[in-house]
């Protein structure tokens, strides 16, 4: 007991220690925002993280520190296009009247907005396009657009700080992606089997092409002829890989695997999930080089 | 230490509200020997909600929930039929069939709607501490009536559950008016804080106190007691644990009963008529 105590003292004292800081409190649904919100508002922010790395994004359980650490922030940013809608939720406890909260797809030209009338019967949840955005480095320059944008509102006296931070994460990015391009290549033009919808813009930004889903519609577990379609495929295309989120269960991959002699490779859908306190680079060298390995 | 009060305030309120309502209907449920009866007409009405989703309705609209309360009826309207056939098989069994058969429709009718299983999943686990002011008026409101109808007819209900009904008239009625009340309730009360703690709100007090009395007032008073210490000390330790505040409430309301057991359970207490 006495060491719950003795937590719940470092959570006041940490609290009060950040607001003596006068630092931003900042609470980010995904481990992905909190990396650019850290990138750009370097030591003028505190943040918190929602989701760890390694979470389903589409559900995560609600917990009483979730909305006290929303109590007392000042900004909140989520990924938006309906990915995150327990943030919503979260936001909505927290009944923090000055929180500033930010959607981070603000800029961001979402893939696979349905062309056609969106009919209810394909639920409402991609009704605005695919939400995993930050997946493509294309997008990083949108996604810290919208970032600066609010952090600048709140503290305009920084406004040159978040800038500077924001122009070297940036050409750093772009050096960094010139030195990727070897292994970007050993992948492009190659077929994958996804697990889950959430690759579309990495796919755009590895040249992969995607040339099926273990699941028949996003969140639907499924069906045996779905399966028996998929092993025909996979044989008759000679697909090399079938990639899978962390945290889905592999039993339905590994038979696919062993029914067709493809190998199952997880790809990390956020920032941190393969290696604690990995970059934005070394995060999407990860995924390409996990590819290109099964690809071989 | 005040973040923690505003944050719990809307949520303990919530848990009063439900323990009120869900222990009466836990006295009938325990008697009745109709233990999941809830988790049946849940899992009908969200099939309900399902349903008008698949047809093309906003699954939070009023739609949804017309559809989720004519869906409860129509399972009260089931229950109370099989009644009858309480001498051929327990009416358990129906319960559970109702039970699997509505969670299997409800899984084949998001089979094509992407993300359905999400939306499914939402209606029935709740977030009790997401709960707004509004939400706990609305279901106190609708508590209330339900309440009231049952307090001006307890004779005709408790003479239902309780004693030898062989005489009563019109019991089918009666049954059915029992069904759809409890219906209305688990309705709202299921998408408030989820299945498993509307059961645990509905049959652990109940439970407690009838080991304790036989008397009907002083069981739903024991039974409320219960609930409400039990709803406490399960969003303290949510709090404290960091832990969702619903698995939370169960484990305290389940892990309490034993200890309570142990001090009262071989004691004749309370007036309790040993046979």
């Amino acid at each position: 007991m006495s060491g719950k105590i003795f937590f719940l003292a470092m959570i006041v004292l940490l609290s009060f220690g950040s607001a003596l800081s006068g630092n931003i409190r900042a609470v980010c649904s995904t481990a992905d925002l909190a990396y650019f919100a850290r990138v750009i508002g370097g030591d003028k922010l505190d943040i918190e993280t929602i989701a760890t790395p390694v979470s389903d994004l589409h559900y995560v359980e609600i917990r009483p520190s979730f909305i006290l650490k929303l109590k007392k922030a000042d900004i909140a940013f989520k990924v938006g296009l309906e990915l995150d809608m327990w943030m919503d939720k979260l936001i909505d406890g927290s009944q923090n009247g000055r929180l500033k909260v930010v959607d981070c797809s603000k800029y961001i030209e979402p893939l696979e907005v349905p062309t056609f009338k969106a009919d209810a019967r394909y639920g409402d949840l991609h009704r605005f396009g695919n939400p995993h955005y930050w997946l493509t480095p294309a997008n990083v320059e949108p996604i810290t657009r919208a970032v600066i944008e609010a952090l600048t509102e709140l503290d305009p006296a920084n406004e040159s700080y978040y800038l500077n931070n924001r122009r070297v994460f940036l050409s750093e990015l772009e050096n960094g992606l010139d030195s990727l391009k070897p292994s970007v290549g050993e992948i492009t033009g190659k077929e994958v089997i996804f697990y889950h919808n959430s690759w579309p813009y990495f796919a755009s930004f590895g040249g992969i092409v995607s040339a099926g889903f273990i699941e028949p519609f996003p969140g639907i577990p499924p069906s045996p002829s779905h399966l028996a379609k998929l092993t025909q495929l996979i044989k008759s295309r000679k697909i090399k890989a079938i990639a899978m989120e962390p945290y889905f269960d592999r039993r339905i991959p590994d038979k696919l695997a062993a029914d067709t002699g493809a190998k199952v490779i997880v790809l990390y859908p956020s920032i941190g999930g393969r290696r604690d306190g990995e970059s934005y680079l070394e995060w999407l060298k990860g995924n390409v080089d996990a590819l290109a390995e099964a690809l071989k | 230490m005040n973040a923690y009060i505003t944050l719990l305030f809307w949520p303990f309120l919530a848990c009063l509200v439900l323990v009120g309502v869900h222990v009466y209907f836990g006295l009938h449920v325990i008697k009745r020997g109709i233990i999941f009866v809830d988790l049946s007409l849940a899992q009908v009405a969200a099939l309900g909600s399902t349903l008008a989703f698949f047809l093309g309705f906003e699954l939070t609209g009023l739609t949804a929930y017309t559809f989720s309360l004519a869906f409860a009826l129509g399972g009260g309207a089931v229950f109370t039929y099989t009644r009858w056939l309480e001498n051929k098989v327990p009416q358990e069994a129906i319960i559970g069939i109702v039970y699997a058969v509505s969670t299997a429709m409800a899984i084949l009718a998001v089979s094509h709607i992407p993300e359905g299983a999400e939306h499914v999943k939402y209606l029935l686990v709740g977030s009790l501490l997401t709960t707004s002011s509004a939400v706990v008026f609305k279901t106190a409101a609708v508590y209330a009536a339900v309440g009231l109808f049952h307090y001006f007819l307890r004779h005709e209900f408790l003479t239902l559950s309780f004693d030898d009904n062989r005489k009563f008239t019109k019991k089918r009625l009666w049954d059915f008016l029992f069904y759809a009340t409890f219906g209305i309730v688990v309705t709202s009360s299921v998408k408030i804080c989820g299945v498993l703690v509307v059961f645990a709100f509905l049959v652990v007090p109940s439970v407690f106190a009838a080991i304790l009395t036989e008397k009907i007032s002083l069981r739903l008073g024991l039974g409320w007691l219960y609930g409400i210490v039990c709803s406490a000390l399960g969003l303290f330790a949510s709090v404290v644990l960091d832990v969702p505040p619903g698995a939370a409430i169960v484990c305290v309301f389940g892990l309490c009963l034993p200890l309570a057991v142990i001090i009262f359970g071989r004691r004749t207490v309370f007036g309790y008529r040993r046979t």
